[in-house]
């Protein structure tokens, strides 16, 4: 009897913290983007627009600190600064290694040291980095910067700088 | 009053269940994301929440399982693990069945730390479980599921909060990683305490076994001395956790309850009867022998209610506690007329008769003994306790009665629902389990 008043206490206070994380959960969605649902997963298994996994991985992976490319408190704009990285002597490859990798190195602005880092993906596939670096080159109004004679990232080209066991 | 404190220390429970999970929202947070995504990383912190809090219901604390009874914090420690590791493995199956590329990340060689540190934990957690829920068919012996079960639960936490931080996209800012690591430090120091600090702080307050009396067949009185200091204060009724002949940070330490009077606390007693692996040994423990007492604990007391009379009901060695409030009732000159219903097999198995008899002298004192087992000329009830035996006994409405049951676990429940559909109210029937764990 009175352990069955302990199982309902649990299950009381477990529903009460699912409710609030179902509650948090709704209060922070936002539409996933156009396309079919789940087109990464799809990516692997039957095809789709490499646009479409780009903007899915996108959202997925990178919305979260990028937002829609402007700038953040901390967080440097992807609206024009991808492309001035990309452009940069060694920026199209820099690009591939951040992804892949991430980055975590100290720097110094005005006398206040920081720590700048970049979480490395090397869970998601060759095609997936391309697609999602390509995504990036062309949103929110990027493309207008790229130079006219650009080649896209390939999966291959991600593969070529993964690195090796 | 005491429902108040109890409804106060599980809001207090939410709320700190809830602290990585606000942490994790409290700003500069990441925008939004698609609601599935959101839903899985919020149920992995409150997962989290959950597992940091499973060390506080276990550390002791007299204040936190007062209002509901040490037996009860940890028979909700132990559902309300396993509904953590259930919140916890939704987190990657929502992202898997939401987006299947994820399931890459269950992969251990992907190289990346922050998704291996989040599998090893969820492995850790539901080991936790499996050996927990299985033991014995697994052959896992108590002494080793309790030195796996504080590993494993320390190292699930620890990987656990590495894969917060190393994910790093809720606490990207130095604070937020600060105020989430001291948070759970501060949970797993509580096992530190528990199992490292508080032994060394019992082993300066050691106590000598003076002798270990027999009583009827199976069963003994543990009699200890504390060595140059005074005594333990404690409610009659209550429990210590003791080390007997072990070192203080050994894990071998066994729940039981004060048999002798609160009022002579430089001389305890524990009725004991012949269960298991070290009960069974008790009759060959030396006097001199050393014991580290842990207590007092536990809500089984006659000083924690205002009763005008007590209805006080023992099976077997559940005698233990109920005659520990005798003794000191009688001490303490109470005059509150006491019943007393005491349920053995057999009358050759009537722990402490003598002792009752005394005590039905000097109390307003009536015992009914029940066999299981009625021998030739047992004039008494045989048989199970039963409604018709304890009907007589049950006060009317208005009466300030309390009722005390100890016994086995299949008594417990059986004379509970005769209480309960006699009318007892159930903030009127206090229990106390023998077999803790």
């Amino acid at each position: 009897m009175r352990y069955t008043r302990i199982g309902l206490a649990s299950y009381a206070i477990g529903a009460v913290l699912v409710v609030t994380a179902v509650g948090v959960a709704w209060a922070r969605r936002r539409p996933a983007p156009e396309g079919p649902p789940s087109a990464v997963g799809a990516a692997a298994s039957g095809p789709t627009s490499a646009q479409d996994v780009g903007a899915t991985v996108y959202d997925a992976e990178c919305s979260g600190c990028h937002g829609t490319g402007e700038a953040r408190r901390g967080i440097p704009a992807l609206r024009g600064g991808a492309v001035s990285l990309f452009t940069a002597e060694g920026g199209r490859e820099y690009l591939i290694e951040l992804l892949l990798d991430g980055r975590v190195r100290r720097a110094e602005t005005g006398g206040i040291a920081y720590v700048q880092s970049h979480p490395g993906y090397p869970r998601l596939s060759d095609a997936e980095v391309a697609a999602v670096l390509n995504h990036m080159l062309v949103s929110w109004g990027n493309d207008a910067f790229l130079p006219r004679e650009t080649i896209r990232y390939t999966a291959a080209e991600v593969a070529a700088r993964r690195p090796r066991p | 009053m005491r429902l108040h404190t109890g409804l106060l220390l599980i809001g207090l429970y939410i709320v700190l269940a809830l602290v990585p999970l606000l942490v994790g929202l409290a700003p500069p947070t990441p925008a939004g994301r698609a609601f599935w995504l959101e839903l899985s990383v919020a149920l992995g912190f409150v997962g989290l929440g959950q597992l940091a809090l499973q060390f506080a219901l276990i550390a002791r604390f007299r204040r936190i399982s007062q209002p509901f009874g040490i037996d009860l914090v940890m028979q909700y420690h132990r559902e309300i693990g396993i509904l953590t590791v259930l919140l916890v493995l939704a987190h990657p199956v929502i992202l898997i069945t939401w987006r299947p590329a994820y399931a890459r990340m269950l992969d251990p060689l992907s190289g990346d730390p922050a998704a291996l540190s989040g599998v090893l934990a969820t492995v850790a957690m539901v080991g936790l479980v499996v050996v927990s829920l299985w033991r014995r068919p697994l052959g896992v012996g108590y002494e080793a599921w309790r030195v796996s079960h504080g590993l494993l639960g320390v190292s699930a936490l620890a990987l656990a909060q590495t894969h917060v931080l190393l994910t790093g996209l809720y606490v990207a800012v130095p604070w937020k990683y600060a105020a989430l690591a001291a948070w759970s430090t501060a949970f797993v120091g509580l096992i530190v305490y528990l199992r490292l600090l508080k032994p060394l702080e019992l082993a300066r307050r050691p106590w000598r076994v003076v002798e270990v009396r027999p009583d009827v067949a199976g069963t003994w009185s543990l009699v200890i001395e504390p060595e140059g200091r005074e005594g333990l204060e404690f409610a009659p009724g209550q429990f210590a956790w003791l080390k007997v002949g072990r070192s203080a940070w050994s894990v071998e330490e066994h729940p039981f309850s004060f048999s002798s009077s609160a009022e002579r606390p430089a001389r305890l007693e524990f009725g004991i009867k012949e269960l298991g692996d070290f009960t069974g040994r008790i009759g060959a423990v030396a006097p001199g022998t050393r014991v580290l007492v842990d207590g007092p604990h536990g809500s089984f007391s006659c000083d924690f209610h205002a009763a005008t009379d007590l209805l006080l009901i023992a099976g077997g060695i559940g005698i233990s506690p109920i005659l520990c409030m005798l003794r000191t009732l009688a001490d303490r000159g109470d005059r509150r007329p006491l019943a007393l219903v005491y349920a053995c097999s057999r009358w050759d198995r009537v722990a402490f008769r003598s002792e009752l008899t005394d005590l039905e002298h000097r109390l307003d004192l009536r015992i009914v003994y029940v066999l299981e087992e009625g021998h030739e000329g047992w004039a008494g009830p045989a048989g199970y306790v039963t409604r018709e035996l304890l009907m007589p006994l049950i006060g009317d409405d208005d009466a300030q009665q309390q009722v005390f049951l100890c016994g086995p676990d299949g008594m417990m429940t059986a004379v509970e629902r005769i209480l309960l559909d006699a009318g007892v109210p159930s903030d009127r029937i206090s229990l106390e389990r023998f077999q803790l764990v």
